[in-house]
């Protein structure tokens, strides 16, 4: 048994496919492939195909990380070119690896954001991001119970640059990641929504990639 | 391909993964290379509609053709219809994401009778005349086929063509003649009184319907080039028929989220109530061979890691073991999950449940549907309670713990003491679970027992039947709940509300398509879903319209009545529903197709070839 990590471009259509419905694609993909899993070998054997990060629904990336315990010999590149044969529209395996680090050990995620429908916003926004309190409701867990929690997004984020083409404005964006502190583009959207009173028409969200806390990739 | 304006409304609905299509499989074509544009629209949401079988193979058929290109269009979520009406975006196919009102065909499943409002939601989102007589032009076809077809009368003026029987050949047939047609650039009444020529094909709209003073139907009257009697469409022979080597594979999960083979159509058992039991006659098996190469190729060219066989009564397939011994040779080691649904009790092997088990475990599900023997009799029901405890008996040193049981409450005859005897039967499992020795260590048992309403259905023995009013069925359901005796018991209750609608309309005729318009006017759609069912809209529509719903559902019919479906011919004959009738209420059961042929009449429709006959005749040499 060897684990690999496979890195997957989700674009377009793709979007609207959500973390658990993405699993089972992924399942799917692997079985159609012929790549031969590793099942557990416990009383109900099952395989391991794991995400590390789940990506927000109607979100785009450029690379999604899914660890896959394989058997058999198969090298990293034909495994590679056998997925990418008989994936669906808009997911792409973009690398086979063997995987290095922790899924525990994420830190950050890159995002780029473009805003549509929001002319003359760039300064507002610039400001908003600028000025230290973001405020935004979380739902978050306190023992068992669900309950809102308020956070400040602003704590919670990296550098950024926020750009004015006109057309739409682009704000590219590190934000926290992982187990322990996570903000999603959404919340951060919504937290600046709240600050500056105004709302883009339409708006399309990219994650760049996932980061370790040294900002080198995942 | 989406359009911008779709892209920017799916951040705004639930599972916008049902409006994008581009999943794996799905089949696109240049609109320009084809001639006919052909709508399969589902009328309930994509993901009961992704379920279905038909639209699999149909869809699959009719793409395999170069002049043809099929899309997928199902019924928009209540959210996702108020954002395409919003923004103006009429429904479209899943495929090109163009509008389906500029298709050629857009074809309609009617697979029960609380999807008819989705029908005309759809047709309206579409941006088309509900009605057939206010669509004018040529194209697009409005036609429909499914179970319901077979009394599909109060959709009567809403669909230019229905399709009784089997579609994959007739289908073709169809589009071969609008193709023509459309070349020709003929009226639609033109295509419309060349397509009643073909066999199969039903134009609601050439017949001319009388009624009585006391609503009754007094004559159904054939015009023009319209048959006195439409007989159903059959396929001869089902391992030459098209079978597809893929499926589409949702990237939304679906409700039956897997492969699926159909291993035989019609059913040998004669169940009294049972619509599908009839309609589908005569009994065509397929061969071993065939299911167990549609099995294969489904799940490699989906990844699938669960195969289904599809029909009614599985364990009446007479190949189940050679199939079943083909199918675990591969799916053991690809490590597919074989399950087959719709297990008689009675046949149940101990051997059949260890090798289903090797692969995974689910639940076990058995249907006496009445509690007494009586009243199984009565519906020819051919099991005895014997032969349920057994199989569950069976199961339960399989090493199952969990056991759901189906009933119907409402059955003619039935007396209190027949539904006083469904807990009884339900408690008579849960003691065979504790005097089993061999019984799983350190588990409880679990017998869920599941109670509808019985809604007669056309074409079944039952179809003179009046069912029970919905207080006597509230009545029924209490009653079987203050009997449970065990908290190892779980019921579920059918929605009543809905089991009459459903009742009105199984055995309505076209007058309702007024009180169906009315209806959804008023916003009624999605009624199969409790959460959307309206039924007060519904009551103030049929008396908006001046029509008593309890004289379609509770009304007991004279044996001798014109039925608003008697031109319609499924194959089985007039006169042995009456037979069967009169046997069911004298308690005498008929044996089973293979014990002994009943004489219904449909193996006319074969030729006189009726797998049945030909097995119990093998049978009988065999013996002799």
């Amino acid at each position: 048994m060897r684990c690999v990590r496979v890195l997957l471009a989700k674009k377009g259509r793709a979007k609207y496919t959500s973390h658990l419905d993405m699993q089972r694609c992924m399942m799917r993909a692997v079985r159609r492939a012929g790549i031969e899993l590793w099942y557990t070998e416990g009383f109900n054997p099952h395989p391991y195909v794991t995400f590390a990060l789940p990506l927000p629904l109607g979100v785009e990336s450029e690379g999604e990380p899914v660890d896959i315990r394989l058997e058999g010999d198969m090298t990293n590149e034909q495994v590679r070119d056998r997925l990418n044969a008989t994936m669906p529209e808009g997911i792409t395996v973009v690398s086979v690896d063997d995987a290095v680090h922790k899924p525990a050990d994420i830190a950050f995620a890159s995002y780029c954001i473009e805003l549509y429908g929001a002319p003359g916003l760039a300064a507002k926004i610039s400001d908003a991001l600028a000025c230290g309190n973001l405020p935004a409701e979380k739902l978050g867990k306190a023992g068992r119970k669900k309950v809102t929690k308020q956070i400040n997004v602003a704590e919670l984020m990296g550098e950024y640059t926020v750009e004015d083409l006109g057309e739409s404005i682009v704000i590219n964006i590190i934000l926290a990641a992982g187990s322990q502190k996570n903000a999603s583009p959404f919340i951060l959207l919504d937290a600046i929504s709240g600050v500056i009173g105004e709302k883009p028409e339409y708006r399309k969200i990219t994650r760049k990639a996932i980061l370790l806390a040294n900002l080198e990739k995942f | 391909m989406l359009s911008e304006r779709v892209e920017r409304i799916l951040p705004l609905v639930q599972k916008p993964g049902r409006y994008t299509g581009g999943e794996l499989n799905s089949v696109v074509k240049n609109a320009s290379d084809v001639d006919i544009r052909y709508a399969f629209c589902f009328p309930d949401t994509y993901e009961v509609g992704m379920s279905h079988l038909g639209i699999k193979i149909l869809y699959s058929l009719v793409n395999a053709r170069e002049d043809a290109w099929c899309e997928r269009v199902f019924a928009p979520w209540v959210d996702m219809e108020e954002q395409m009406r919003k923004n103006n975006i009429l429904l479209y196919g899943l495929e090109s994401g163009d509008p389906i009102r500029d298709f050629d065909l857009i074809g309609f499943t009617l697979q029960y009778e609380m999807s008819y409002s989705n029908v005309l939601n759809m047709l309206d989102l579409a941006g088309l005349p509900v009605r057939s007589k206010d669509r004018k032009d040529l194209t697009p076809v409005v036609i429909a086929g499914g179970p319901c077809v077979c009394n599909a009368e109060p959709m009567a003026d809403f669909f230019d063509i229905m399709l009784p029987g089997e579609g994959e050949e007739v289908t073709n047939d169809l589009i071969d003649l609008l193709k023509e047609h459309k070349a020709k650039g003929s009226t639609k009444q033109e295509f419309l009184l060349e397509a009643a020529k073909i066999k199969g094909v039903y134009v609601p709209s050439l017949y001319d319907i009388e009624y009585n003073e006391d609503n009754t139907v007094k004559a159904i009257k054939p015009l023009g080039t319209a048959p006195e009697k439409v007989e159903k469409r059959i396929i001869s022979d089902l391992d030459k028929v098209y079978f597809p080597e893929k499926f589409i594979v949702p990237s939304v999960e679906i409700i039956h989220d897997r492969a699926v083979a159909e291993i035989f159509r019609g059913c040998i058992r004669g169940c009294r109530f049972c619509q599908a039991g009839y309609i589908y006659r005569p009994i065509r098996e397929k061969q071993a061979d065939t299911v167990n190469r549609d099995c294969k190729n489904i799940c490699d060219s989906t990844g699938y890691d669960e195969v289904s066989l599809c029909s009614l009564s599985t364990s009446d397939y007479t190949n189940l073991e050679e199939l079943l011994n083909k199918l675990l040779d591969w799916t053991e080691k690809d490590k597919v999950n074989v399950a087959l649904p719709s297990l008689r009790a009675d046949n149940f092997s101990k051997e059949l449940s260890q090798r289903l088990a090797s692969v995974r475990r689910s639940g076990l599900t058995f249907a006496p549907e009445a509690g007494t023997q009586r009243m199984r009799d009565v519906i020819n029901k051919n099991i005895t309670e014997e032969e349920i405890l057994s199989a569950a008996r069976k199961a339960f040193d399989g090493g199952w713990t969990s056991v759901k049981l189906y009933f119907m409450l409402g059955l003619p005859t039935e007396t209190d003491e027949d539904i006083v005897a469904v807990a009884q039967l339900a408690q008579k499992v849960v003691d065979e679970f504790y005097r089993n020795p061999n019984k799983p260590k350190g588990k409880s048992v679990s017998v869920s027992i599941s109670v509808a309403p019985f809604v007669p259905k056309p074409f079944t023995p039952f179809q003179w039947e009046a069912q029970n009013s919905k207080e006597e069925l509230l009545r029924k359901q209490q009653l079987v709940i203050s009997s449970l005796t065990s908290r190892k018991i779980s019921l579920t209750r059918h929605n009543t509300d809905m089991s009459f609608l459903e009742g009105v309309f199984a055995r309505g005729d076209r007058r309702l398509s007024d009180v169906i318009e009315t209806a959804w006017r008023k916003g009624c759609k999605l009624d199969g879903w409790e959460e959307c069912l309206r039924l007060d809209d519904w009551m103030s529509s049929f008396e908006d319209c001046g029509i008593s719903p309890e004289f379609y559902a509770n009304r007991e019919r004279a044996l001798d009545e014109i039925l608003p479906w008697d031109h319609l011919d499924y194959g089985v004959t007039k006169s042995h529903l009456v037979r069967e009738y009169n046997k069911a209420h004298s308690n005498e059961t008929t044996p089973h197709c293979r014990e002994k042929c009943a004489g219904c009449g449909a193996n006319k429709l074969n030729g006189g070839e009726c797998d049945a006959l030909r097995e119990s005749a093998a049978c009988k040499k065999g013996q002799s």
